[in-house]
């Protein structure tokens, strides 16, 4: 399971929603603990919770009651510029929609991950360009996201998101926009990305499959969190 | 741990919006464009023909005053000898002469004419200063100079000259009970039209030979503009001790005229302006609450990689502001070019304010800040899990 101290923990986590007239529990209690190079697959049908529960790890949401602990340091007193803060040095993100600036190229677009993290300009660009080689796009590090395939935009994405050496990569549905084939060489890569904890959100199986540690969702709460031998 | 971006930064990420949609950036800054242009253009416009009107009016001679003795309770108090020096001393005047109308000299061709009969033609004793202060100008012979203004000598009005049949300087008039040479002969006097029909002696002379010849009005002639300032420190001035006996009055109400035309000109080109850039700030917002939505998309991801969303509300009010700023410098060109334009087309000198052109572009960015405040805090208020999911 867990070698070392925790990357990241979710400590008894609840979130409600305003709903109607009355509010709605959208989390009931969560507990989750991700190690330092975990690879952890959220799985779950349509309205179980998992995306609320990327959120709120990430620290882009804030739970009604419980906290998040990141590399021992709790966040549930961190003012919005602490958690700003945080999220720049400790965390990277991949979206399904990959969002790319459209009219930067690859190099910018990467280099848009560290800017608020107190990197230099030289610094940025070393970075990017370092990171765009890992994900295997050093050839493409000038083309703007109109020019690149839909997998190849995914690639700068993640390039992006671990340009700044994070604990955690959180990828939400990374492959919701991909084919299959292309899909699975994302997972690829991700899954290659040894010195950080991975979360993937998907509700698809094949790629909850791929990883070796499954946490399934339902209604807000984990049903089940168990390690796997993976079929890639 | 706060982390600051860096002014060039902040500058590039403020661009990056209208850069990545220049049509609709231009068309963004167009209303503030438009604004400032008019208030270039209407400052321009006014102040050209201001100062077209003016020039105009100081021909007919709105920036000449009439001093003139007045009242005290105890009866007529007379301008004291030294008043008209010590006008000349005030700063704006440009020229002061000090006049004695002579009513009871009557001025002939010979000593034979009886001296009921009249000529129509008055005499007074006048300062060699009157030439420049009233632009009179001499056709034929010399005006008086210190020397000549103590000698029996006269210069003659256009019509006088005429009328007394005096056709050249050297012959000689018979003013009063003697002869007076005549030293010069008057052209026309645009300004002053009552001296073509006068004799003019020097002053000295007068003063000297004639019975109490009192100042009976000083001719005062101020740069440009200047008229109401120096009215008011002219009676203070020409009789210390009884400043309320010294009537001062415009040469005529044209002085009256360029006063109300100067405030109503003013007026329309703020009024204008104002409305003009309540257009344009309006204009702004609405493009930037457009771009919010648009990007929220970007703005969550910024919010993502760790902006705090006081730097995401500063990205759009420094766009906001570089709108407005390059609508401003596009204002303040076309309003020059146009105030060029209208100067050269009428045939008058262009007068281009270049403190409204300053003011101008300062006040765009100022209107452009204000503008993008609220889309500012709109963006910068987002759920980062919102703007993702929602884009």
């Amino acid at each position: 399971m867990t070698v070392g101290a925790p990357a990241l923990t979710v400590r008894d986590v609840t979130k409600d929603f305003p709903s109607g007239g009355g509010t709605l529990r959208v989390l009931h209690g969560i507990d989750l603990d991700v190690g330092p190079s975990a690879q952890v697959a959220i799985v779950g049908p349509s309205g179980s919770g998992k995306s609320t529960l990327l959120s709120i790890m990430g620290t882009l949401e804030d739970p009604t009651t419980g906290d998040v602990v990141v590399g021992g340091v709790s966040t549930a007193t961190m003012s919005d510029g602490d958690k700003a803060a945080l999220r720049s040095r400790a965390f990277g993100f991949v979206f399904q929609q990959f969002h790319l600036l459209e009219h930067v190229d690859a190099t910018r677009n990467v280099e848009l991950g560290l800017l608020y993290a107190g990197f230099t300009s030289k610094e940025r660009r070393e970075r990017a360009l370092a990171a765009l080689d890992r994900v295997g796009l050093g050839r493409r590090t000038s083309h703007r996201p109109g020019q690149l395939s839909g997998g190849e935009q995914q690639r700068v994405a993640v390039a992006r998101a671990i340009a700044h050496d994070p604990r955690v990569v959180f990828a939400d549905e990374p492959t919701g926009a991909l084919d299959q084939a292309t899909g699975a060489s994302v997972m690829e890569l991700l899954r290659g990305l040894t010195s950080t904890a991975l979360v993937v959100i998907t509700h698809d199986e094949a790629v909850a499959a791929s990883l070796p540690r499954l946490v399934r969702v339902r209604d807000g709460r984990i049903e089940q969190d168990v390690d796997q031998v993976v079929r890639a | 741990m706060t982390v600051r971006l860096s002014v060039t930064d902040t500058l590039a990420t403020a661009t990056l919006g209208p850069r990545s949609r220049p049509m609709r950036s231009v068309l963004s800054m167009l209303g503030v464009a438009i604004g400032i242009a008019t208030l270039v253009t209407v400052i321009g416009i006014a102040g050209t023909n201001q100062a077209h009107t003016r020039a105009q009016l100081e021909a007919l001679g709105s920036n000449v005053l009439e001093v003139t003795p007045g009242d005290s309770p105890d009866g007529p108090v007379p301008l004291p000898e030294t008043a008209s020096a010590m006008i000349r001393r005030i700063a704006p005047v440009e020229g002061a002469a000090a006049i004695r109308a002579l009513p009871h000299q009557k001025v002939f061709r010979t000593d034979l004419v009886p001296e009921t009969m009249g000529s129509g033609i008055t005499v007074d004793a006048v300062e060699p200063e009157l030439a420049g202060t009233m632009d009179l100008s001499v056709a034929d012979g010399r005006w008086f100079d210190d020397a000549t203004s103590s000698l029996p000598g006269v210069v003659l009005g256009a019509r006088a000259a005429q009328l007394l049949g005096v056709a050249a300087v050297g012959q000689r008039v018979w003013i009063g009970d003697q002869w007076y040479g005549v030293l010069g002969i008057l052209a026309p006097a645009q300004l002053a039209p009552q001296f073509d029909m006068k004799a003019l002696i020097g002053d000295d002379w007068a003063v000297g030979h004639l019975v109490d010849p009192q100042v009976t009005t000083i001719y005062v002639r101020t740069r440009s503009g200047t008229a109401s300032q120096v009215r008011q420190v002219i009676p203070l001035t020409a009789n210390p001790a009884v400043p309320h006996a010294v009537e001062v009055a415009a040469r005529s109400r044209l002085e009256q005229a360029q006063t109300a035309v100067d405030g109503s000109y003013r007026a329309l080109a703020l009024g204008l302006a104002t409305i003009a850039l309540l257009v344009g700030a309006i204009g702004i917002v609405n493009t930037m609450v457009i771009a919010v939505l648009e990007r929220r998309g970007e703005i969550g991801l910024r919010r993502a990689v760790g902006a705090r969303a006081g730097q995401v509300r500063l990205q759009f009010v420094v766009e906001a502001a570089l709108i407005g700023l390059c609508g401003g410098v596009a204002g303040v060109v076309v309003g020059v070019l146009v105030t060029l334009g209208y100067g050269a087309a009428n045939a008058m000198t262009p007068m281009v304010d270049p403190a409204a052109c300053a003011a101008g572009v300062v006040l765009a960015v100022l209107v452009g800040a204000v503008a993008g405040a609220y889309p500012a805090s709109r963006a910068a208020r987002l759920s980062p899990t919102q703007a993702l999911r929602g884009a």
